[in-house]
């Protein structure tokens, strides 16, 4: 492949408070976090010639980049409005303005994502979500989106013996990483036992094994390596980007308990010239507890199967072995449908600079993995990055 | 069973699906050329593209492949069935569908159990669903 991402960093970074936001539509947020990314990476608004946006559930925008392009004032020379193509969007949204940038075609893309999904979709956003799902085969049937993970909860329990135990594991975890980022939604250590005796959603997941609905965004900037450079924050290199696409989960070929991220993962690793053993920590996209656990394994941070028993022992927290979601993930820090998976990524940045508050800052920031997916692990971005050009 | 239920939304490829299910016969599409069963139904086989099919009538029986129970969150159509078990049936033919499972309080589902296919017509649309009960 001649995919070359080394020559690309993300050079700037913005986020929202994640929970509720009252005060804010979604475009409102989409111009603000624009600008906050462009001071964060100190260029002014004419030298960002790139844009992606990401809508929002709200309503459906048609040209929604071309909309918030015209409210920013911007007159990019590359603009993509990606459709909401679930978790993996954001990643996969990295490795596009990569691709332009590489390709020539742009310089420095800004990448932003924003929904008020709580204030205004709260009591509708199970059916917003569901009208994406198939409208024959999937929704006559009561089918919801807990349930989809549901059935790969209850696969990886009959195949590997996973207890209820070690998927509320990753939830309180997650939780002890949100309760020290002051941005974060839920901040209230949680136990084991609050998450098996919270209620039922789609057995054999509870509703602490699923992601809450909240109002929030994010942005990040990608520009080359050399521009990057001369800016006011420290590089983050993408040293490896991979991405993949899968078979539906009904595929009778498809075994459930596996992502898409097989494949993405080996290609970025191959792209960066690492292995999962060079990754110091990881952002992963969360959806639900059993999300995490299948993608420890399908990324090779351990053998498949053995998920559950890698996240006993508190790994995944900030002062664990293997740090993972330090900002809380979706299931803690907060969910706000568009935006979900780019505070993975702001999240790396954050740490990869070592500028978030002492208390929950990762000990070893060589090199860390970032990763997204969608539609029960169907789709799959991975990208490594570092502030250092070789690891 | 009087059941709330979203309409499906019908397309050309499946029209017939629907259709056949009102006669209690649930069809797959077999390939002429590569041999390959499949569902749902497709203009082209998707393993060999190839566009001679045929439909060929499932026999019904299938094992689970997985399952869960339904207790809250449910969609607004689908609030006062909860809790409802719905479940991924590996049909004898080897195609994985998504259906019903009709299960009494006192039986459990478990992956592998055996299940057979029987059909549901929901009064308010005249459409006929076919929905799973354990053997
Ligand atoms: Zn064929």
């Amino acid at each position: 492949m001649t995919f070359n991402p080394k020559q690309c960093a993300l050079a700037g970074i913005a986020e929202t408070q994640v929970g509720r936001i009252p005060d804010r539509d979604s475009m409102q947020m989409y111009a603000e976090l624009a600008v906050a990314a462009a001071q964060d990476a100190g260029l002014r608004k004419e030298e960002i010639d790139g844009l992606i946006t990401g809508g929002t559930f709200l309503r459906n925008v048609f040209m929604h980049n071309a909309v918030v392009s015209e409210y920013l004032r911007m007159r990019p020379r590359y603009s993509s409005g990606l459709v909401m193509g679930g978790g993996v969007s954001w990643c996969h949204a990295l490795g596009e303005a990569c691709n332009a940038i590489n390709a020539g075609v742009c310089n420095t893309v800004l990448v932003i994502a924003a929904d008020p999904f709580f204030t205004v979709c709260a009591r509708t956003a199970i059916d917003l979500m569901a009208e994406f799902f198939d409208p024959q085969y999937e929704l006559p049937f009561g089918f919801v989106t807990p349930a989809m993970f549901a059935f790969a909860a209850r696969r990886h329990m009959l195949q590997y013996g996973t207890s209820s135990e070690q998927l509320a594991q990753v939830a309180v975890s997650q939780r002890r990483n949100a309760s020290l980022n002051p941005l974060a939604q839920f901040r209230k250590p949680i136990a084991i036992e609050d998450v098996l005796s919270s209620r039922m959603i789609c057995s054999p997941l509870h509703l602490l094994d699923c992601s809450p609905i909240s109002d929030g965004g994010g942005a990040f900037i990608v520009t080359s390596g050399d521009r990057a450079r001369s800016l006011r924050k420290p590089p983050v290199y993408v040293l490896g980007y991979g991405e993949a696409h899968e078979l539906e989960y009904t595929d009778p070929n498809r075994d459930i308990t596996t992502s898409a991220a097989v494949r993405s993962g080996k290609d970025a690793y191959a792209a960066a010239g690492v292995g999962p053993e060079d990754i110091d920590f990881a952002e992963i996209y969360d959806c639900f507890t059993i999300t995490m656990l299948v993608h420890l394994e399908s990324l090779g941070f351990c053998p498949r199967g053995e998920g559950g028993a890698f996240v006993e022992d508190r790994r995944l927290e900030v002062d664990g072995d293997f740090p993972t979601n330090t900002h809380g993930g979706l299931l803690s820090h907060g969910h706000p449908g568009v935006p979900a998976g780019i505070f993975h990524i702001i999240e790396a940045v954050k740490q990869l600079r070592r500028e978030v508050e002492p208390e929950r800052q990762v000990r070893n920031t060589g090199t860390c993995l970032v990763h997204g997916n969608s539609a029960l692990f169907r789709d799959a971005a991975t990208a490594i990055l570092s502030c250092h050009h070789s690891v | 069973m009087d059941v709330n239920r979203t309409v499906p939304f019908v397309d050309w490829d499946s029209a017939p699906f629907w259709e056949k299910l009102k006669e209690g016969k649930f069809m797959l599409m077999e390939c002429s050329e590569c041999h390959h069963v499949f569902f749902p139904a497709r203009i082209i086989c998707p393993e060999c593209w190839s566009s001679a099919l045929v439909w060929r009538e499932a026999s019904g029986n299938g094992v689970i492949y997985s399952f869960t129970t339904v207790e809250a969150g449910a969609t607004a159509a689908f609030e006062l069935l909860t809790p409802y078990t719905i479940a991924l049936i590996t049909l004898e033919e080897g195609c994985r569908v998504f259906g019903m499972l009709r299960h009494g309080a006192e039986r459990t589902p478990a992956i592998g159990a055996q299940v057979r296919c029987d059909f549901e017509i929901d009064s308010n649309s005249g459409f006929v669903f076919p929905v799973f009960g354990l053997v």
